[in-house]
C-alpha cells in the first residue's frame, strides 16, 4: 500500500468538485485528452478497423491465456532471468519490494537513484521508502521531475504533468531551481536536461518499471520517448526493475503484437522513440551492461484479483491510458479526484480492489457508462461490465455512504416498483406526479442538483387516446 | 528470513490457489501462431517506405554507396567554427569503410575501450562528445526505426549520449516490420545460450510532451538522428 498520508480515495466527491470549478485544470484537461484522442483515432483509422480489432481480439487472447497460467510464466520468466546472471525479488506487498530495494542501495552504499516513469513505483510508495532511509530518488522522465519538484502526484498514466500549464512550470522552475524565470518550452525542457544528466553522469543505480515481461527469454521491455530510460539502463552499474506480477507475455512474437496496439492507444504514434528489450546482466568486461540486473515481482493484491472471476481482466491492462483520454468524467475531473495513483476508468476499477471497496466507494459510480473506455481499450477489458459489478457489491456489502443518499435511494426505488406493478397505481401516482409538477415543480433530492428530470406531460398517453376524434 | 526459493514457491502456491488449481502446470498449450499485424508488405520497396517513414518521424536519411561519401556527409556535420570530439563504434562496416582514420585529422575521435582504459573515463568522454556515429543491425521499414543489438558492437552508449547520432544501415538489413524482427530472432540471437543484452529501437530523435502537449526533441536522447543508407 502506498504511504497512507497520500492515499484519499474517501474525498473523491469534494476533490471532483474542486475540480470542476479550476478553470486551469479545466483548459489543460481539455486540450490534452482531445489531442491524444484524435491522434489516437487517426492511427487506428489507417490500420484499418478489422486489422485493429483482431489485433485487439489477440491482445485479449493472450494476457487470458497467460493470466490463466501465470504460475507457469512467472516461474519460467524468473528462472530465465536468472540463467542470464539477473537477480529476482518475489515481494508480496509494497513494503516488501521497497525494503529490497532500499536494503540493496544501502548494501552498496548509494545515496542516489536515477528513476524512469514507473506507475509500479507509486503504487509501492518507492520514493517515501528511499528518502526515509536516506537516499534521494531523481525522476528522470520530465513530467515526473516537474511533479517530483511540485511535491504532488502524477495525474495521468503517461502525461504525468498534464494539470499543469506552462506558467506553472516556469514559476516552479524559477521558485525551485533558482533559475531566471521563462514560459520558453524548448528553454525548459534543455534546462531540466542540464540538470539531470548531471545526476546520470553519477549515478550508481537506476530504477525502472517494466511494460513487458517476456517469460521465455527472461527478458523485459521498456518504451519510452525521451531516452531517460536508455540512460537509466545503461549508465548506472546497477538496475532494478520493478514489475506488477500481471506484466508477464509468453514470448517475443506476444511482444509484437502489444506494440501495435500500445503507442497508437496512447498517443497516436505507430512507435514511440525507444524500445529497450534488456536481458541479464553482463558476463563480461566487453559487454555494454549494467554488472547488476534486479527483477522485482510484486503481488500486493494482484493474486487476490486474480481470484476474482468477475474483476480478473483488470490485471489485463497494459497502462496505455486510452480508457482515461476518452472518459468523460476524467477529461473533466482529472486524476487527482480519484484519489490514488491510476485514475480514470481502470483506476476506478482498480482502486476498490487494492485499496478496499470500502474507501472507494464513489469511483466506480463516477461513470456516464458510456462505454466508450471498452471500446478503445486495446486488449478489451470490459471495464463498463466492471464498473456495474463493483456498483452492485459495494450496495450489497452496505459500503454506499449517507452521502450518497442511500436511504432515500432505496425508498424511491421501493415506490418506484410499487407504481409499476399495477396499472392502476400506476396511472394514480402518474396523476399525482402530475398535480405537485404542476404546484410545485417535480424534484428528486439529491440527484436533481446536477440533473434536469423530463417533464411530464400534461396528458398521459391513455388520455389522449381515450378522446381522440373519432 | 524465508529464502528466496521460498518466496517464490509460496507466491506460485498462491497463485494457484486464486486460479483454483492445488498443483503446478507443465507447460500449458501454446496458443496457435498469429500472423496479423498492421502493415501487410506486398507491395513497394522496403527502403522506400523506410526511407518515407523515418522523415514522418523527424529522422533524416541520405543514401550512401562509398567511404568517402559517408565521410563528406559526417564532414557536413562538423561545426565551422569550433573542433568538436565524435564518437565512433567499433561497428564491422565502420571498420571496413575506415570512418574513424578518415575524421581522425578533423576532429578527435572516441572510441570504445581495449583493455588499458576504464568505462568511466570512457561514459565521461561520450558526454563530451558532439556527434556519435554506429552501425544498424536492421531497420523496420513500417515504422522507419532502427535497430541496434548488442553483442559485438558496442553502440548502446555512442547512440544514446552525444546530441547527434549518425547511423550507418547496410539496406540489405531492411526488414518489414517489428514482428517480423522478433520472429526471425527468436529463431536466432534469442534462441542461443547467451541472448543480446540489449536490442534497441530507435525511431526518429528523443522528444517529449510533456509541457502543454508541445513536442521538444533532444530531451534526454539525441536531437538529431541522421541513417545513412549504405549499399555498393
Amino acid at each position: 500500500m502506498t504511504v497512507e498520508s497520500q492515499v484519499q480515495p474517501e474525498r473523491f466527491v469534494e476533490d471532483s468538485r474542486r475540480a470542476l470549478t479550476n478553470p486551469l485544470l479545466q483548459r489543460a484537461l481539455s486540450i490534452a485528452t482531445v489531442k491524444a484522442t484524435s491522434a489516437r483515432y487517426e492511427a487506428v483509422t489507417h490500420v484499418g478497423v478489422a486489422n485493429w480489432e483482431q489485433l485487439r481480439e489477440r491482445a485479449h487472447t493472450i494476457k487470458k491465456h497467460t493470466i490463466e497460467n501465470l504460475d507457469f510464466y512467472l516461474e519460467q520468466f524468473a528462472a530465465n532471468v536468472e540463467r542470464h546472471g539477473g537477480k529476482v525479488h518475489w515481494a508480496n506487498t509494497a513494503a516488501d519490494a521497497c525494503k529490497y530495494v532500499v536494503e540493496l542501495a544501502q548494501r552498496r552504499g548509494i545515496g542516489e537513484i536515477v528513476k524512469s516513469k514507473s506507475m509500479m513505483t507509486e503504487e509501492i510508495g518507492l520514493n517515501e521508502a528511499l528518502e526515509h532511509a536516506g537516499i534521494n530518488p531523481v525522476e528522470t522522465d520530465l513530467g515526473e521531475y516537474i511533479v517530483q519538484l511540485a511535491n504532488e502526484r502524477p495525474s495521468h498514466i503517461n502525461m504525468p504533468a498534464i494539470h499543469k500549464t506552462r506558467s506553472d512550470v516556469a514559476d516552479l522552475f524559477a521558485e525551485k531551481l533558482g533559475v531566471e524565470r521563462t514560459e520558453e518550452i524548448p528553454e525548459m525542457t534543455a534546462l531540466a536536461r542540464r540538470i539531470l544528466r548531471a545526476r546520470f553522469a553519477e549515478a550508481q543505480m537506476g530504477v525502472t518499471g517494466v511494460n513487458y515481461a517476456v517469460a521465455d527469454t527472461g527478458t523485459i521491455v521498456l518504451v519510452e520517448n525521451e531516452g531517460n530510460i536508455r540512460l537509466t539502463t545503461s549508465l548506472p552499474r546497477i538496475h532494478v526493475a520493478i514489475m506488477g506480477i500481471e506484466k508477464v507475455v509468453p514470448s517475443l512474437r506476444d511482444v509484437g503484437v502489444f506494440m501495435q496496439l500500445l503507442s497508437r492507444s496512447a498517443s497516436g504514434q505507430k512507435m514511440c522513440s525507444y524500445v529497450s528489450f534488456l536481458t541479464g546482466a553482463r558476463s563480461s568486461t566487453n559487454d555494454e551492461a549494467p554488472d547488476e540486473f534486479h527483477v522485482v515481482l510484486v503481488d500486493n493484491g494482484r493474486v487476490e484479483m486474480l481470484a476474482d472471476e468477475q474483476l480478473r481482466e483488470s490485471l489485463y491492462c497494459i497502462r496505455c491510458g486510452a480508457c482515461l483520454n476518452v472518459c468523460p468524467v476524467y477529461r473533466k475531473i482529472g486524476g487527482h479526484a480519484y484519489g490514488w495513483v491510476y485514475p480514470g476508468p481502470i483506476g476506478a476499477v482498480l482502486t476498490p480492489q487494492m485499496i478496499g471497496l470500502e474507501r472507494a466507494t464513489s469511483q466506480p459510480f463516477a461513470s456516464s457508462l458510456c462505454g466508450a473506455c471498452g471500446d478503445v481499450c486495446p486488449v478489451k477489458i470490459k471495464l463498463p461490465d466492471m464498473l456495474l459489478h463493483l456498483r452492485q457489491r459495494i450496495k450489497e456489502n452496505g459500503h454506499a455512504k449517507a452521502e450518497n443518499g442511500h436511504l432515500l435511494e432505496r425508498l424511491s426505488f421501493r415506490l418506484w416498483a410499487m407504481a409499476m406493478r399495477s396499472p392502476r397505481r400506476y396511472r394514480v401516482i402518474a396523476r399525482l406526479g402530475r398535480i405537485v409538477q404542476g404546484v410545485t415543480g417535480l424534484r428528486v433530492p439529491q440527484w436533481s442538483n446536477t440533473r434536469d428530470l423530463p417533464p411530464l406531460a400534461r396528458r398521459s398517453f391513455r388520455e389522449q387516446w381515450r378522446q381522440r376524434p373519432h | 528470513m524465508s529464502s528466496s526459493y521460498q518466496l517464490q514457491q509460496r507466491m506460485l502456491a498462491r497463485i494457484r490457489a486464486s486460479l483454483g488449481r492445488s498443483v503446478g502446470r507443465s507447460a500449458p498449450e501454446k496458443l496457435p501462431l498469429f500472423a496479423g499485424q498492421v502493415s501487410a508488405n506486398g507491395n513497394g520497396r522496403l527502403d522506400a517506405e523506410f526511407e518515407s517513414e523515418i522523415e514522418k518521424v523527424g529522422g533524416r536519411i541520405a543514401r550512401v554507396c562509398s567511404s568517402q561519401e559517408v565521410t563528406a556527409y559526417l564532414e557536413s556535420l562538423l561545426p565551422a567554427d569550433e573542433k568538436i570530439s565524435v564518437a565512433i563504434s567499433d561497428g564491422s562496416l565502420i571498420e571496413e569503410l575506415r570512418i574513424g582514420e578518415s575524421l581522425a585529422c578533423k576532429t578527435c575521435v572516441v572510441r570504445w575501450p581495449k583493455a588499458t582504459r576504464s568505462i568511466e573515463d570512457y561514459k565521461r568522454e561520450l558526454l563530451g562528445c558532439g556527434i556519435g556515429i554506429t552501425c544498424a543491425d536492421y531497420a523496420l521499414a513500417d515504422t522507419g526505426t532502427v535497430v541496434l543489438l548488442s553483442g559485438r558492437e558496442h553502440h548502446r552508449l555512442i547512440s544514446l549520449l552525444p546530441p547527434v547520432h549518425v547511423c550507418l544501415l547496410p539496406v540489405e538489413r531492411i526488414v518489414p516490420s517489428l514482428p517480423a524482427l522478433l520472429d526471425h530472432l527468436s529463431d536466432q540471437s534469442y534462441s542461443q545460450e547467451r541472448p543480446p543484452h540489449a536490442l534497441t529501437c530507435i525511431t526518429g530523435p528523443s522528444r517529449t510532451a510533456d509541457i502543454e502537449q508541445q513536442i521538444t526533441t533532444g530531451v534526454h536522447g539525441p536531437k538529431a538522428l541522421h541513417v545513412l543508407l549504405y549499399s555498393n
